[in-house]
């Protein structure tokens, strides 16, 4: 019967705790400058000549952080989640309710223990087309489509952001202030990534090296959260 | 009451996992420990007996007609025999020679170049290589769900009917671990069953002075990659490890492979250039090239005789293990693959 009486309060602790628990919506938005970034639409960078359309658009992001001056005020227990513009964008993150934070922390990518640990499901089976096969590793950020400024047959381009060996980590941290709201926008500005790009040389990344390394080096100007 | 209830409530999570049958990958005393984490893809008879099935399906590549045993036969210790680079799809030639497969769970890189860092995740790389099986991990999936066969067998191994990358590729995994060949001569003679004759002594010893530093004993590959003074095939220009480290050192690096089963392997190197033992034996007494990055174990010639040499290949025949290439465990599930022969 003691413990009986064990499993009455911890019964009533949990049911106390998810009373309190609150869902905090992470949405990730896709834009293109102003304009919310769509599938196939063509976006004009100089004029109507000069253009450019995104056809596949997906990333991994881990170990989303809630911050309160600095210090670790919540950390989301599933690690990783697979965003994409034809799927998912959001991620729920649940916490206490009182839980104050005025920053946001993510890392775009997997990371090396990962990399190197086999086979796993959900949003990191390897079916979902963000997986390399001839050399072992995650695809951390897929951006394909064209532009007539590609040089490439049907002017196309494919941007395949990964690698986790040294020295060409493509794993890249993510940290901005945030308003303590129920619903946090991260914006990902393509354009940004373009503006820093020139499209006409480099328009084919799809293994690990210093190209991969330089794209995931814009991330910090691409990721930015609305405060 | 109490007690009753708290066995019980402690026996429903073991429940699940009692159904399953488990498996011990069973290897001799002087044996290493294995690097494979079996705590995350836990050995079962029904998650092997799918590996099976699924190792030796055509089903896997795009057109039905190369199964992972087209190029890693039983019979020839799970190596592509008698073709100096292996073929894929469409008659596709590669740039390599298929490795034998076997003690794949105390290796922890796979292929020639280590490009693949874990084994759950190597069949990813023959299953979307256009020259072997030319398909996607996506597409077998959906191929698999529409068969009748499969989804009851991935049922009985992972409780779940409805087919998934991971649970394919671990159980492709699984069948693999089981591959251990450890019952040749030599196994016995340290196990103290048997003896060597004074000829494989000899060998033996040559062995342990010429060539141990690299096929460290008793899985006879230090599984590391080296230059063993092979100049580069011009008509490949396969540099091997350094393709995919891009560090100008690797380059022309290879992994030592075994030297178990040598009898059932050739081609021997990379891309079987050696169709004998006694060319790869010649190759380094008076073969080796002064490429750069070669390796320092090389850098002193070796010197053998004549009866040397033979000396030295007679112990390494006593690698063959016949019974693991002979083990109807490993071969083709005809039960499965071929029960509805006759009634098409």
């Amino acid at each position: 019967m003691k413990f009986f009486g064990l499993f009455v309060v911890l019964a009533l602790a949990i049911q106390y705790c998810n009373a309190q628990a609150d869902t905090i919506q992470l949405a990730f938005v896709p834009s293109f400058g102003e304009s919310e970034l769509k599938k196939g639409k063509a976006y004009f960078l100089k004029n109507s000549e000069d253009s450019i359309r995104v056809h596949t658009f997906r990333f991994y992001v881990s170990d989303v952080t809630l911050l309160k001056n600095g210090l670790t005020a919540h950390c989301q227990r599933e690690r990783f989640h697979l965003l994409d513009i034809e799927g998912a964008l959001s991620i729920l993150v649940l916490a206490d309710s009182l839980l104050d934070f005025d920053q946001l922390q993510f890392k775009i990518g997997v990371d090396s223990l990962t990399n190197v640990s086999g086979a796993f499901g959900g949003d990191l089976d390897p079916t979902n087309g963000m997986y390399w096969a001839w050399q072992s590793g995650y695809i951390n950020f897929k951006l394909e489509g064209v532009s007539n400024r590609c040089m490439t047959r049907n002017n196309q381009f494919q941007f395949h952001v990964g690698g986790y060996m040294p020295p060409f980590e493509t794993l890249r941290t993510i940290t901005c202030p945030v308003k303590r709201t129920s619903k946090i926008e991260v914006l990902v500005d393509i354009k940004k990534l373009v503006a820093r790009l020139d499209l006409s040389t480099v328009s084919r990344v799809m293994s690990p090296g210093e190209q991969a390394v330089k794209l995931a080096d814009l991330y910090s100007s691409i990721f930015s959260c609305q405060e | 009451m109490s007690r009753k209830f708290w066995i019980l409530a402690a026996a429903i999570p073991l429940l699940g996992f009692s159904i399953k049958k488990t498996y011990d990958l069973i290897y001799p005393d002087h044996f290493p420990e294995s690097v494979y984490d079996f705590s995350k893809n836990p050995l079962s008879v029904e998650k092997i007996e799918l590996g099976r099935v699924l190792f030796y399906d055509p089903l896997l590549s795009r057109n039905g007609t190369i199964s992972c045993a087209s190029c890693h036969s039983s019979f020839n210790s799970f190596a592509h025999t008698d073709h100096e680079l292996s073929h894929g799809i469409n008659d596709s030639l590669g740039i390599r020679n298929a490795p034998a497969l076997f003690n794949l769970a105390w290796q922890s890189s796979f292929m020639w170049d280590g490009a693949v860092n874990h084994l759950d995740v190597q069949a990813l790389a023959p299953i979307t290589d256009p020259k072997e099986m030319g398909e996607s991990i996506e597409h077998v999936v959906s191929k698999l769900q529409k068969t009748t066969l499969y989804p009851s067998l991935f049922y009985a191994a992972f409780g779940d009917s409805t087919i998934t990358g991971e649970h394919l590729l671990k159980a492709l995994s699984q069948f693999q671990l089981t591959l251990v060949s450890a019952n040749s001569k030599y196994d016995r003679v340290k196990q103290q069953k048997e003896q060597f004759t004074a000829q494989e002594l000899s060998g033996y010893s040559l062995f342990k002075t010429n060539c141990a530093a690299c096929h460290i004993e008793p899985l006879f590959s230090n599984y590391k990659f080296a230059s063993n003074g092979l100049s580069v095939d011009t008509t490949l220009n396969d540099y091997g490890r350094g393709a995919i480290t891009k560090i100008t050192a690797d380059s022309l690096k290879f992994k030592t492979p075994t030297l178990r089963n040598l009898s059932y392997t050739h081609p021997y190197m990379h891309d079987g250039r050696f169709k004998k033992l006694r060319q790869v034996v010649d190759h380094y007494t008076s073969g080796i090239q002064s490429v750069s990055g070669l390796s320092e174990e090389l850098s002193r010639p070796i010197e053998l005789t004549s009866e040397e040499k033979v000396d030295l290949i007679s112990f390494l025949l006593t690698l063959n293990d016949k019974e693991f290439v002979f083990n109807p465990k490993f071969q083709f599930p005809k039960e499965m693959l071929l029960q509805n022969e006759g009634n098409q």
